[in-house]
């Protein structure tokens, strides 16, 4: 199409061009970000020291923790991508064989339930046992329209790791929302720790999972 | 008297011949023809052709995908494309059509109040507006429509390329890097030349950067808006 015509007595032409963009369906993530949203490339969660112990550490002498902060919020995104609900659930990256590792040849366990962790009841060698408690912990919706409703945190009664290979951290219902982002914060964390282990620095990678029911 | 009577015929059947030759002869002398031929003069015009300088009839320009996101989609996150490609060069023609110098500059077709839509319209977005921070991510300023989004045109990064026999780029420059305003940026130079320019020349343009901000939560689909690009004389 080439239109003529004029605009102030000069001599003018046009041509149209149409402009064309496409905006992708989003999927179904968790994503761990500061307050400002962005992505935390390397979320880490310290649970503090504790001094070696001929005893096993354990309950409120347990190394402790808080997953989700301010700074490091658990985000669940729902861009129309699972409509019948969601959960967002929590277990070690490397499966039931893992373990919290120092040095080399230095080990504890992360799912020993017997004695809160203070036996190998596995027997792979090593004790201990993780805890992740959310049903204290805070959702909030991070979005134009969306709101909590229908979005539950984890019960109390399955937040052990000798009970469960995974932990529940929130559940949303097939009435929630279907558009919506919301972050979790909060979340009470603690690790018994065997009696007699070495002091080192341990660490254990564990992976937040949101899964469409 | 015989031998008479037909030699007047056979000079009277010679003298017919030479009577016909002398009017076929004549006759062809009134068959000349004169060829004639006008060159109309041209006009300024712009166009979009191809690397053959044949005219594309539907030009397009596709911004990159994007996702679904619940933030603004801006700066490196925003959709970008590339207006003037080899296949798709935004030409300009001055046949001495404009002696004192032109502008070309690309605005929305529909106008200040044209918006990004979807294909049944149900879904739109915005090319002009400013507000937020960043810029274009919420609505506000001047055309509060509802509508959130800012259309970023960047000529500096373009070339100008010319076509023609003997003409050349000289005093003729990219138009500055700006954002569509509603009612304070209804259009971008792309390019200026100057009175001192050729007044004969074709010249293409190939790559000017462009970048849409996306408002939060904008829904998927394939949106579309038409621009117009316009050649002006001064």
């Amino acid at each position: 199409m080439l239109f003529q015509g004029s605009r102030l007595g000069h001599a003018q032409t046009m041509r149209t061009i149409e402009f064309r963009a496409t905006i992708n369906p989003g999927a179904l993530l968790t994503d761990i970000r500061d307050e400002n949203g962005r992505s935390i490339l390397q979320p880490v969660l310290d649970l503090g020291g504790v001094i070696n112990s001929v005893q096993c550490r354990a309950n409120e002498n347990s190394l402790k923790g808080t997953l989700g902060s301010d700074s490091q919020r658990i985000y669940v995104d729902n861009p129309k991508a699972a409509f019948d609900g969601w959960t967002l659930s929590i277990s070690p990256a490397s499966g039931k064989e893992a373990k919290w590792e120092g040095r080399e040849g230095y080990y504890f366990d992360y799912n020993d339930s017997g004695m809160d962790g203070c036996i190998d009841d596995d027997n792979d060698g090593h004790a201990g046992l993780l805890r992740v408690n959310p049903s204290q912990a805070e959702v909030k919706s991070d979005c134009l329209e969306c709101s909590n409703n229908e979005i539950s945190v984890g019960s109390l009664n399955e937040q052990s790791f000798g009970e469960s290979d995974s932990i529940t951290l929130l559940k949303a219902s097939k009435s929630s929302d279907e558009l919506g982002s919301w972050y979790l914060t909060g979340v009470e964390v603690n690790q018994s720790v065997p009696a007699g282990q070495e002091g080192d620095q341990y660490k254990l990678d564990l992976v937040l999972t949101a899964a469409a029911t | 008297m015989l031998k008479t009577g037909i030699r007047g015929h056979i000079w009277a059947i010679v003298a017919g011949y030479i009577a016909i030759m002398l009017m076929a002869t004549i006759a062809y002398a009134a068959n000349t023809t004169d060829l004639t031929q006008t060159i109309n003069a041209g006009t300024l015009a712009t166009d979009i052709r191809d690397d053959s300088r044949v005219t594309v009839a539907s030009p397009s320009v596709a911004f990159s995908a994007s996702t679904f996101s619940f933030d603004c989609l801006s700066g490196g996150s925003r959709p970008s494309g590339t207006f003037g490609t080899n296949t798709e060069r935004i030409y300009v023609d001055n046949p001495g059509a404009a002696n004192d110098g032109w502008t070309l500059a690309l605005a929305a077709t529909g106008g200040a109040t044209d918006q990004w839509e979807n294909g049944g319209v149900t879904e739109t977005y915005d090319f002009n507006d400013p507000s937020g921070a960043p810029a274009g991510c919420t609505d506000g300023g001047g055309d509060a429509d509802g509508l959130a989004g800012q259309l970023s045109v960047d000529p500096t990064t373009g070339t100008i390329n010319t076509d023609c026999g003997s003409c050349a780029s000289t005093n003729i420059s990219l138009g500055s890097a700006s954002a569509f305003n509603q009612g304070v940026t209804d259009s971008i130079t792309l390019l200026n030349a100057a009175l001192a320019s050729d007044n004969i020349g074709r010249w293409y343009l190939t790559g000017v950067d462009m970048d849409q901000t996306i408002p939060a939560e904008q829904p998927n689909d394939s949106y579309t808006i038409n621009m117009t690009l316009t050649v002006t004389a001064l």
